[in-house]
């Protein structure tokens, strides 16, 4: 029983350093990805976890003796000097891992801090890959309630697309000139100049285009 | 993966083309933005905001979604994660 309870608690330390290392890696990559659901769909975001979480329970193990915390000693809590290890431990494998390195020789013979660096930048990029597949599939949905309101609709569609672009800097003319090529077009060439000029709507303005849908179906 | 000297050629070329800045930085700053979309709030010329977004990819900065630059969500690439932190 007792070693039930000592299997308990331990495997309880362990979910809470691997929690907090996710949490600390969601952190961190939020402000350049901005989507938590992006984040935790990225395959690399989960072998940076998975490195830095061995790590993080290496550095864990190595502040903490058999029985006991050294925390304890200084906070009268046993869960509080639990996560305050943890958070020590956490901190300690980021704050090394991100700017280790060893010269030998004025040579460096190890560069942990630019092999994290590199890794760090590739999974940041396929976050954002991620997010950017997401928003196209978001705006993909607008696209298509769009197209079926301004295939039927000449004059919604020459509305919509003309403020929306005329916004984003496109000449009169130019505008002009797609939707008179889209009017005279038939069959295919009619279908995918369609498609061209609502796909722009919401990759243009996503929330604006939102709001079109919105009122166009009502 | 990127090397050091990609990186401080990127951040040369940044630092020598304010535009090309300007454009860079509004991408890394979005959560999601393309090119119609950079047009819109950098009012800038569609025309001249292709030239930009053409030398930001070939630089190799940024990526998109779509081979059309206007039409594509632009992301930097990782070089473009790394510079940015370098040049911030």
């Amino acid at each position: 029983m007792r070693h039930f309870a000592c299997w308990v608690m331990e495997s309880s330390s362990y979910f809470g350093l691997w929690a907090m290392s996710l949490a600390y890696l969601v952190f961190d990559f939020f402000p350049q990805v901005k989507s938590v659901a992006a984040i935790l769909t990225t395959p690399a975001f989960w072998i940076l976890w998975a490195v830095f979480g061995f790590l993080n329970a290496i550095a864990f193990g190595l502040i903490t003796t058999r029985d006991t915390l050294p925390a304890a000693a200084i906070i009268n809590a046993p869960h509080l000097a639990l996560a305050a290890v943890q958070f020590l431990s956490t901190i300690g494998v980021y704050s090394v891992l991100q700017s280790f390195s060893l010269q030998f020789a004025g040579q460096r013979v190890v560069d942990v801090e630019k092999l994290v660096a590199s890794f760090r930048a590739e999974a940041l990029e396929a976050a954002r890959a991620r997010k950017v597949a997401l928003d196209r599939g978001r705006a993909g949905s607008i696209e298509a309630g769009l197209r079926s309101i301004y295939k039927n609709d000449f004059q919604a569609l020459t509305e919509d697309y003309t403020r929306v672009m005329h916004l984003a800097g496109l000449k009169v003319e130019t505008i002009e000139a797609q939707l008179n090529a889209y009017i005279q077009s038939a069959g295919l060439e009619r279908e995918l100049r369609l498609t061209e000029l609502v796909m722009r709507i919401p990759v243009t303005d996503m929330e604006n285009a939102r709001r079109l849908l919105k009122r166009r179906r009502a | 993966m990127s090397s050091m000297s990609s990186v401080l050629s990127a951040a040369e070329y940044l630092k020598t083309h304010p535009a090309a800045r300007q454009v860079f930085d509004a991408i890394a700053r979005a959560s999601s933005i393309s090119g119609w979309g950079l047009a819109k709030s950098l009012s800038i010329q569609p025309d001249d905001l292709q030239m930009i977004l053409q030398d930001l990819r070939t630089e190799g900065l940024i990526q998109a979604d779509t081979p059309e630059l206007l039409d594509a969500f632009l992301y930097p690439s990782a070089l473009g994660f790394r510079t940015g932190s370098f040049v911030s």
